[in-house]
């Protein structure tokens, strides 16, 4: 059983805060048997790391397949939007909110206009 | 940190979008990753690049449903894990640990204080990691290859991190014993 402020494992395993780090690496400075255990660990985990990863031996590809693709409906709106269809789009909204601010604007105006005159 | 032009979350976006290319750029960035992963729960190598194209051909499929591209590593390998263990399941009684053979070198390395042979020790590793059982192989790769904490790895095995610290701690102390013949000859 460990005398360690925190378990040696959970140290090794980096799941500690940098405080309870210091208080297990100051631990193990001063503890014999920690020590001993701590380098049993350390040489477990570089064994583990002589392992090297492989490289693998055929890169994954994916072709456009309609089988994988998204519906005909979903592709057609990708397409819509992120084409130069999406800035035609967009323009054609304000200038449309414009024009009709502007009739509307136009329109209330003269509207004032005629009632004082009336009252000329 | 490396610096990449485009992120991962902007690919996940645009892959879910349909952009094929996107996805493929993805699949290189993670590929050597999860096929390792894999190779070393399976040991076999075939099985980890049938299972690995599996995997990314499902995530792809899938790929609209992950709501949060910063899950992504834990979404990808809860994936592989499920793969794999659909292929164990269908095939029992579990095949042998034995098949992976390391490169041979010559020369002694200094591991740990230690002076052994790279093949000595790497046949050492790779039987150690033979004898534990297949949960707590997988809880070694995606702690100490892979670097997951304990929350993300509850999230890919779908269990608590009660197990997976139990898991852990036991296959700890049974690499230890495996392995301690091999630092005592070293350092004899």
């Amino acid at each position: 059983m460990s005398c360690s402020p925190f378990d040696l494992r959970d140290y090794f395993l980096k799941e500690l805060s940098t405080p309870q780090q210091l208080q297990v690496e100051a631990h193990v400075k001063t503890c014999v048997a920690c020590h001993e255990e701590m380098e049993r660990l350390r040489f477990t985990e570089a064994a583990l790391f002589s392992l090297r990863e492989e490289e693998i031996p055929q890169r994954i590809g994916f072709v456009s397949d309609k089988i994988f693709e998204p519906s005909p409906v979903r592709r057609w709106f990708a397409a819509f939007w992120g084409s130069t269809a999406r800035l035609g789009f967009a323009s054609a909204v304000v200038l449309s909110v414009a024009m009709s601010f502007s009739a509307w604007h136009r329109h209330t105006g003269s509207r004032t206009g005629s009632v004082g005159d009336g009252r000329k | 940190m490396i610096f990449r032009a485009v992120e991962d979350a902007d690919l996940i976006r645009q892959a879910a979008r349909g952009s094929v290319e996107s996805y493929n750029l993805l699949v290189s960035r993670w590929e050597k990753r999860i096929y390792n992963y894999l190779l070393r729960i399976t040991a076999n190598r075939e099985d980890a690049l049938d299972l690995t194209q599996d995997v990314f051909l499902k995530a792809y499929q899938n790929l609209r449903k992950l709501d949060d591209p910063g899950r992504f590593a834990p979404w990808m390998y809860r994936i592989a894990h499920n793969e794999a263990y659909s292929m164990f399941r269908k095939r029992r009684p579990e095949t042998d640990v034995d098949e992976i053979e390391p490169e041979p070198t010559g020369t002694k390395v200094t591991i740990g204080g230690s002076s052994v042979f790279p093949m000595e020790l790497s046949l050492a590793v790779s039987s150690a990691l033979g004898r534990l059982s297949v949960e707590q192989r997988e809880a070694v790769v995606l702690k100490i290859y892979q670097g997951f904490k304990f929350e993300e790895m509850a999230e890919i095995l779908a269990c608590p991190v009660s197990t997976i610290k139990s898991r852990l701690y036991t296959a700890l102390e049974l690499l230890k014993a495996e392995l301690a013949p091999v630092k005592a000859r070293g350092l004899s």
